[in-house]
């Protein structure tokens, strides 16, 4: 008499029929948690697309804002480039690096002046060094890998669109941190509506937090229930935000024709790290609300 | 199974609620425990599910010191005692079945268990014909058996019931002690908080008189006179 073993799995289907239940018992203030659990992570995941878009677009415009140029030193013969082009890939921040030899360099240049010009006569000799493109793994890398390459005895000049890349980042930047202050904000009223809510549940099922606590459920049963009850905010509010973005990205597509907005839009696949991320994202603040909730409002009796 | 030992409780608000109390109630046992409203009763019943922590003294519960206990400790010591209240606290939108299992449930016993036990409890307070019928289904008197059959499905060794028949009609309050009698018969201590004095007569069992938060009478087949209820 008095007491059966415990089932572990019975105690996590019990927490989760609960949970279910206490969900549709408060149905409008389930909907409004769960939109804005929604909304916190849609913002979250918009912002995150755009940023991948913003970057995907302006290198395909040609901007190719990774790449930088070393005009090497006129004493510095193709050996030494050779060399140099061995070491600089061995750099973190580096992904490739192109030879250019000073031939390639003058005929890029009479390229961009056209055949009117002959270069070549008029100057009578070829005066450009050899150079290497580097392309380094994001526009963010660039300056930092300038300042490594100007360290370079055989570096004449290094030159990248600086301007151009500071300005890139600093909006990224902005872009972010507007985006997370903003997402940071519906968070906390995320937080406050979940603890809204389990406050209601709490107030709903007094009865039965009263019987749990009488045939001998430790506290954490008693909280479980809650628990997983922001567990299902989440994963409710995470599915409900991956459809908004999927069915927004798919209505874009659908009406824009082809173009750079449209280009945009489909370098915003959400892929599986996305969703992941989004998901995560999603589950971790409603189970994180509804833990301190639970722990602020059921105490051990 | 029970003793309490100079037990004081004082709530801070008068005079105490229970004033050096000592109680031994053996393994088997069936007390009423009587006395006028405000005498200590459910204070009394409330010291053994730890809901109440005495000012002063000691309180034993089947071998285990209560006022010593570890929070982490208090649910093992309610998993072995059934209670059973005037307000019956079923939850309104479950059946019967479930009400009953809600008990197992929350202590975490598999469905194998909760499906040999829930039947056996309900046969037990004869319910099982109404196992699928809601609360608002049921008579007070048919609440207050599914109330003992979420008691008995933990198989308690202790029971305490406080005012059990408050809200039933004599009919019902009689099946009522007849079922806590029987259940006692199987081996369950049993104690039972009530001022009804006509039950209490009819039974002829233990009897512990409260007033003012004192026992002022403990008698084997007591007696309850009726101008102290």
């Amino acid at each position: 008499m008095g007491c059966f073993g415990v089932s572990w799995l019975s105690l996590l289907a019990f927490f989760l029929t609960e949970a279910w239940i206490n969900l549709r018992r408060h149905g409008v203030a389930t909907l409004a948690t769960v939109l804005t659990v929604a909304l916190v992570v849609g913002l979250w995941g918009a912002f995150a697309l755009l940023v991948k878009g913003a970057q995907r677009w302006l290198i395909w415009e040609g901007a190719k804002l990774e790449r930088l140029c070393i005009f090497l030193k006129p004493q510095a013969d193709e050996q030494v480039a050779r060399h140099l082009q061995t070491q600089l890939r061995k750099l973190p921040p580096v992904v490739a690096v192109r030879f250019v030899h000073r031939d390639e360099g003058l005929r890029r240049l009479q390229q961009l002046f056209g055949d009117s010009v002959p270069l070549k006569d008029l100057i009578g000799h070829n005066p450009l060094p050899h150079a290497l493109e580097v392309t380094c793994r994001s526009p963010q890398d660039v300056a930092r890998c300038a300042a490594i390459l100007r360290k370079m005895p055989d570096v004449d000049e290094v030159a990248y669109p600086a301007a151009a890349v500071e300005r890139f980042v600093r909006l990224l930047q902005q872009v972010r941190w507007g985006a997370n202050g903003f997402s940071l904000l519906l968070a906390l009223v995320a937080f406050a509506l979940i603890h809204n809510a389990i406050r209601l549940s709490l107030y709903g099922r007094r009865n039965e937090i009263r019987i749990m606590q009488l045939v001998g459920a430790t506290v954490w049963t008693v909280r479980s229930p809650f628990i997983a009850e922001g567990f299902l905010y989440g994963v409710f509010g995470g599915l409900m935000a991956l459809a908004m973005l999927a069915g927004l990205r798919w209505l874009g597509l659908q009406t824009l024709e082809a173009g750079y907005l449209r280009g945009t839009l489909e370098a915003m696949a959400m892929g599986a790290d996305f969703i992941q991320q989004a998901f995560a994202l999603a589950v971790g603040l409603g189970t994180v609300s509804a833990t301190i909730a639970a722990l602020q409002l059921v105490k051990p009796q | 199974m029970v003793v309490l030992r100079d037990v004081t409780v004082d709530y801070g608000n008068g005079a105490p609620a229970l004033q050096r109390v000592n109680l031994t109630v053996e393994k088997s046992e069936f007390v009423f425990v009587v006395g006028p409203t405000g005498a200590g009763k459910s204070t009394l019943l409330k010291l053994l599910t730890r809901e109440v922590i005495p000012t002063e003294g000691q309180v034993w519960v089947a071998g285990r010191e209560v006022t010593q206990m570890k929070l982490s400790q208090v649910p093992h010591l309610r998993r072995l005692i059934g209670t059973v209240f005037q307000d019956i606290l079923l939850l309104p939108d479950r059946t019967v079945w479930e009400n009953v299992a809600f008990a197992l449930r929350v202590t975490g016993a598999s469905s194998a268990t909760i499906l040999r036990e829930v039947p056996k409890a309900l046969e037990m307070v004869s319910m099982l014909p109404k196992a699928k019928a809601f609360p608002r289904e049921l008579s007070g008197g048919e609440k207050q058996k599914v109330a003992l059959a979420r008691a008995l499905v933990i198989r308690p060794l202790l029971l305490l019931a406080d005012e059990p028949t408050g809200n039933l009609d004599p009919v019902a309050s009689q099946e009522i002690v007849e079922l806590l009698l029987r259940i006692n018969r199987q081996g369950t201590t049993v104690l039972m908080a009530t001022h009804d004095w006509t039950l209490v007569n009819a039974y002829r069992q233990r009897v512990v008189e409260l007033q003012d938060g004192r026992i002022v009478r403990d008698e084997l087949r007591g007696v309850f006179r009726r101008e102290l209820a």
